[in-house]
């Protein structure tokens, strides 16, 4: 079970307007796996993320979820997208309407309907009094939460988030990732798209990093860091300057545990000399 | 200098959102406030030029109280404020129009106006982009022209009501940079923000919890506080704790990036 | 993105230097004489007119052209009726003809909208936005606006809002287009429901942003009273010319 991108070219506009976004993308995510896709403002992630369920169909190459096309509409069921700007993606009086918004266009009705809504509130872990009220009187965390919920609803098996970070405390980043967390444990594949590396680094199985509409580089978080010469994380930026200026620490880490260790044994070192 | 007296504020539906704040925002400096989604930040900002009004207690800005519509005029003047959505805070077509906005209201004279407008482009560093239309504008210009909007009212208190969060980090950076620009000019500063990072450069953070202030002080110390009672604060910044716990590193300096952090190690190396 | 419908296009011509309240009554005067006219020749006359404006405006035809393509929908559902609902001689033997007297019908009012929104457009591409708004917020200075609880310079303000406004909230309606699509709606299939979901949601968050609006507005001490504007309007003698010429020529044309 996965998604597969095979070849994708994609091109806004016509003629001498056109645009190449995507460049022969491939890659795969398996269903019990998380992915970071990374990449700078306007490297195309978006547009990218919007091809894996058939929001957009490829110029060339193809994306099959599963095996199947995703022109099919299963596939629109299968990958729920949770765009950026969750305020902006509300559209129901109440959040038991917004929530509910993704089964019944899937056919889901009465007592299973209010099953699937209440089952997804509580997976996000919000109280269940929040459902009769209107998604435009909650906070921006809350909305964010509610807007997953509505995704989660459908009971995808692979859920792409986009910029899930950005206007979050770090309280309710931490939040999100244990959701996340709960989800992957439970099977469902995990794409996060993001152009901070810090928040992905830490929870993601591998890491795809988009440059230009071009896939630049695919591997574990920690290939990354001892491959890639820039972005990487302040903290793996400071290991690496450590060790340019003599001191023995390793540099393809981003971890505060991990750098405190290493930092404490160069210093103890040093100490223990003198 | 605005001060908030024993301000409590709750919505018509009856939750309150501020409880019993007593804050003074003194001239020049640059304050930050933190907290978590629905703990009161974006209410307790609004006080500040009278959109919302105190439910108890009092809000002044140089000894106006905002409780008199009279002095509303001449607080707005004083306070000028930008808001999070770009999308939805621009009023002209264009971004000259967009910054003439606030000085047209004040009824200057158009020389005056033509010259607020143009140095304020200038501050925020859109000269360029007078006539290009704010449909065409990403979000991090899009910004800029609020700012340069608010600019041009010659205000001096300036709040910003997470200004960055729908940015990418290039225009979060750029917008914060301008923001420090006009802390040097002299302006005062109020800056909500969700961004530990851009805490580092203000003068003062408070730390809002529950419609109440629950720590106020430098952002070394804040970020202390925070560290302390086990909060996630950014990770450079807990290696710096920890290092200096170990006793590695000094207690008195707070290193603000990866480089002043690798020069304090080298040194204590 | 691509250059948004009926926008200003910078120039120096002398249509873009004209004043804006001399356009505005041209503009008016123009659709008057549109409405009147029932004389296909006639037509011809004004959209030979169009193309020498949009020539010495030095804007591209193209861009005025594309401005109706919005209404092309609207254009042939006119035409088509007064295609084949207009009694007269059938162009075909069928029991349900066109006739020849429906597809001169048809021609002249289709003629009449394209026309109307064709001079629409060059006042808009020649003329800044806020020009535009404040030569309406003078022209309606003399207007007892006062006795409806307004003024001009709110109604101006009103309307500039309301032109600028609409693509934030095509913006708008993408991404909740795209978060309903995600979520399992296929708009291809059901034309008219799946407008029906857009719409109301587009309304509902375009009453919010006209919240932050006005938040933003209130920021800036607007008041709704006299307000400064940053174009100054000059009526030169050649201003005053052309419109006596056209306000004469039009009481002309139609009373004579």
């Amino acid at each position: 079970m996965s998604i597969d991108v095979k070849g994708l070219c994609f091109s806004y506009g016509k003629g001498k307007n056109e645009v190449q976004v995507l460049k022969d993308i491939t890659f795969s995510i398996d269903s019990n796996e998380s992915v970071g896709i990374v990449g700078k403002v306007g490297c195309g992630k978006t547009t990218l993320i919007k091809h894996l369920n058939g929001l957009l169909m490829p110029d060339s190459g193809n994306v099959t979820v599963d095996g199947l096309p995703s022109s099919k509409k299963e596939v629109c069921k299968k990958v729920g997208i949770l765009f950026q700007h969750p305020s902006k993606q509300l559209f129901c009086s109440t959040v038991f309407e917004d929530i509910a918004y993704g089964p019944t266009n899937f056919g889901v009705r009465g007592d299973e309907l209010d099953s699937c809504v209440h089952e997804a509130i509580r997976e996000v872990g919000l109280a269940e009094e929040i459902l009769e009220r209107s998604p435009f009187t909650l906070s921006g965390g809350e909305m964010r939460l509610v807007a997953l919920a509505g995704v989660l609803s459908s009971f995808p098996d692979y859920i792409v988030l986009d910029e899930p970070t950005s206007g979050l405390s770090s309280s309710g980043k931490a939040n999100l990732f244990r959701i996340l967390d709960s989800l992957k444990n439970n099977g469902v594949g995990i794409v996060l798209v993001s152009h901070q590396l810090e928040d992905v680094l830490d929870v993601v199985d591998r890491l795809i990093y988009l440059d230009n509409g071009k896939i630049a580089f695919e591997g574990t978080p920690s290939e990354y860091l001892a491959s890639m010469p820039s972005p990487v994380p302040q903290v793996t930026e400071l290991m690496r300057g450590l060790k340019r200026s003599g001191i023995d620490v390793k540099d393809d880490i981003f971890s505060v545990d991990h750098a405190f260790e290493e930092i404490y044994a160069a210093w103890s070192e040093k100490k223990g000399v003198l | 200098m605005i001060r908030f007296e024993g301000v409590s504020y709750s919505y018509p539906d009856d939750r309150q959102v501020l409880n019993g704040i007593d804050l003074q925002i003194e001239k020049g400096t640059f304050t930050t406030i933190i907290g978590d989604n629905g703990s009161g930040k974006s209410t307790l900002v609004r006080h500040m030029n009278g959109l919302l009004t105190p439910s108890d207690g009092t809000v002044s800005v140089c000894g106006m109280g905002t409780f008199d519509p009279e002095n509303l005029w001449e607080i707005r003047q004083m306070v000028g404020m930008v808001f999070q959505d770009p999308h939805s805070q621009a009023v002209g077509a264009t971004v000259e129009e967009d910054v003439a906005f606030g000085p047209e209201n004040l009824a200057l004279k158009r020389e005056e106006v033509r010259i607020r407008v143009s140095d304020s482009i200038l501050d925020v560093g859109l000269e360029g982009f007078e006539e290009h239309l704010l449909m065409n504008l990403s979000g991090g210009q899009l910004q800029k022209t609020a700012l340069a909007g608010v600019l041009a009212m010659k205000a001096e208190y300036l709040v910003f009501d997470e200004v960055t969060s729908m940015l990418d980090q290039d225009s979060r950076s750029q917008v914060l940079e301008i923001v420090l620009k006009l802390n040097r000019m002299g302006k005062t500063i109020v800056y909500v923000t969700h961004h530990m990072e851009e805490v580092l450069a203000s003068d003062r953070v408070i730390v809002m919890e529950g419609g109440s202030v629950a720590i106020d002080g430098s952002p070394a110390d804040v970020f202390r506080e925070l560290y302390n009672s086990g909060h996630r604060i950014p990770p450079l910044m807990e290696l710096v704790f920890r290092l200096q716990d170990s006793g590695i590193l000094d207690r008195g300096v707070l290193p603000v990036n990866a480089n002043s952090l690798m020069e304090g190690l080298c040194q204590s190396m | 993105m691509a250059e948004p419908l009926f926008s200003y296009v910078r120039g120096n011509s002398f249509l873009h230097n004209m004043d804006p309240r001399v356009k505005i009554i041209s503009v008016m005067c123009l659709s008057i004489l549109i409405f009147n006219i029932s004389v296909l020749s006639h037509l011809l006359v004004l959209a030979v007119l169009f193309g020498m404006l949009t020539n010495i405006a030095g804007v591209s035809i193209s861009v005025a052209i594309r401005s109706l393509r919005p209404m092309v929908i609207f254009f042939c559902f006119i035409f088509l009726i007064h295609l084949f609902f207009t009694d007269g001689s059938p162009i075909f033997s069928l029991p349900f003809s066109p006739t020849y007297e429906g597809l001169e019908k048809g021609t002249v009012v289709t003629g009449r909208f394209v026309l109307l929104i064709l001079f629409g457009s060059l006042l808009t591409s020649t003329t800044r936005p806020a020009l535009i708004t404040s030569g309406i917020e003078h022209l309606l200075r003399p207007l007892p606006l006062g006795k409806l609880g307004t003024t001009s310079f709110e109604v101006a303000t009103m309307m500039s809002l309301a032109i600028h406004f609409v693509p934030h909230l095509l913006w708008y309606v993408r991404q909740i287009k795209d978060a309903q699509m995600s979520r399992g709606l296929k708009y291809g299939h059901h034309p008219i429901s799946g407008m029906l979901s857009l719409a109301i949601p587009a309304l509902r968050g375009s009453m919010r942003m006209a919240d932050d609006v006005a938040l933003s507005m209130e920021s800036r001490c607007y008041q709704g009273n006299y307000r400064t504007s940053l174009f100054e309007m000059k009526m030169a003698a050649s201003d005053r010319f052309v419109c006596i010429f056209v306000v004469l020529g039009t009481a002309l044309i139609i009373y004579a």
